[in-house]
């Protein structure tokens, strides 16, 4: 389960974030640090893209965690527990 | 030099294929976050350029260097009442004020959806009203031009491919056209 942290803390607490609100981290090759999956495990769960060398990791970490948030996915979840 | 954020909407590339992100990434996109939602991808930027015009046009070139078809860019000058009192940094209420003309005299008309109860309006011209009162910068206002400027043009291009069947771009949608 323990999978590799990211170089960045920022970004590293963004990807946290991402797994608390249900998200899956899947590892990648390349540019690309990982593939972050919302959790609606279906085609129309949203894909979010972690750089390991962004140009900005501030601004990439800010970035990731507004789309974290703004996925509509997890608060669909949140509504389902309530029922 | 100034950082400005906006996202830029593409398509033509699969998500799934290896090399997806590192297109991008080799195209110079490595100031965008890239997701994928409901079968369109999407870049948002924080550029760092001498002003707005010159950070989207670099950002379209490298989306496109990437090998994506560019279909819209974002914030969009199409803008609701709730849209225009953000942007404006005044209440809800203040933007219908505007609208209805208690506030304020010659407030532009709508210019989409104008038979629904959100109505939608041309931020350039919004924002020109808004720049005459001084409650916008001038940066804002010629900001609000070029995106409107890009998506016009873009969409033209995009009826014109249609037309004419030179989108060779990625076309099988394996999240179904909407």
């Amino acid at each position: 389960m323990a999978r590799s942290r990211h170089p960045n803390k920022e970004i590293e607490a963004a990807v946290q974030h991402a797994e608390a609100c249900g998200w899956i981290v899947e590892m990648s090759k390349g540019h690309s640090w990982a593939r972050l999956l919302c959790p609606l495990h279906t085609p129309d769960g949203c894909i979010l893209f972690v750089w390991s060398t962004p140009r900005d990791n501030e601004n990439h970490a800010n970035s990731l965690l507004r789309s974290i948030d703004r996925c509509r996915h997890c608060h669909e979840e949140g509504d389902d527990e309530k029922v | 030099m100034k950082k400005y954020e906006f996202t830029i909407i593409a398509t033509g590339l699969d998500p799934n294929r290896d090399d997806f992100a590192d297109r991008f990434f080799g195209a110079g996109c490595d100031d965008a976050t890239i997701s994928f939602q409901k079968g369109a991808i999407i870049l948002e930027f924080d550029r760092t350029a001498k002003n707005f015009a010159h950070a989207l046009d670099e950002a379209i070139k490298n989306v496109e260097l990437a090998g994506a078809t560019i279909v819209h860019i974002e914030p969009d000058h199409l803008v609701s009442l709730s849209d225009i009192a953000v942007r404006a940094g005044v209440t809800r209420a203040a933007a219908s004020h505007y609208a209805n003309g208690d506030r304020g005299k010659d407030f532009p008309l709508p210019v989409a959806r104008v038979t629904t109860e959100n109505p939608l309006w041309d931020w350039v011209e919004v924002a020109r009203w808004l720049r005459r009162r001084g409650q916008i910068g001038l940066a804002e206002l010629l900001r609000a031009r070029v995106v409107r400027y890009a998506n016009l043009e873009i969409s033209k291009r995009r009826a014109t491919q249609r037309v004419f069947g030179r989108d060779g771009g990625y076309r099988r949608d394996h999240r179904t056209a909407a």
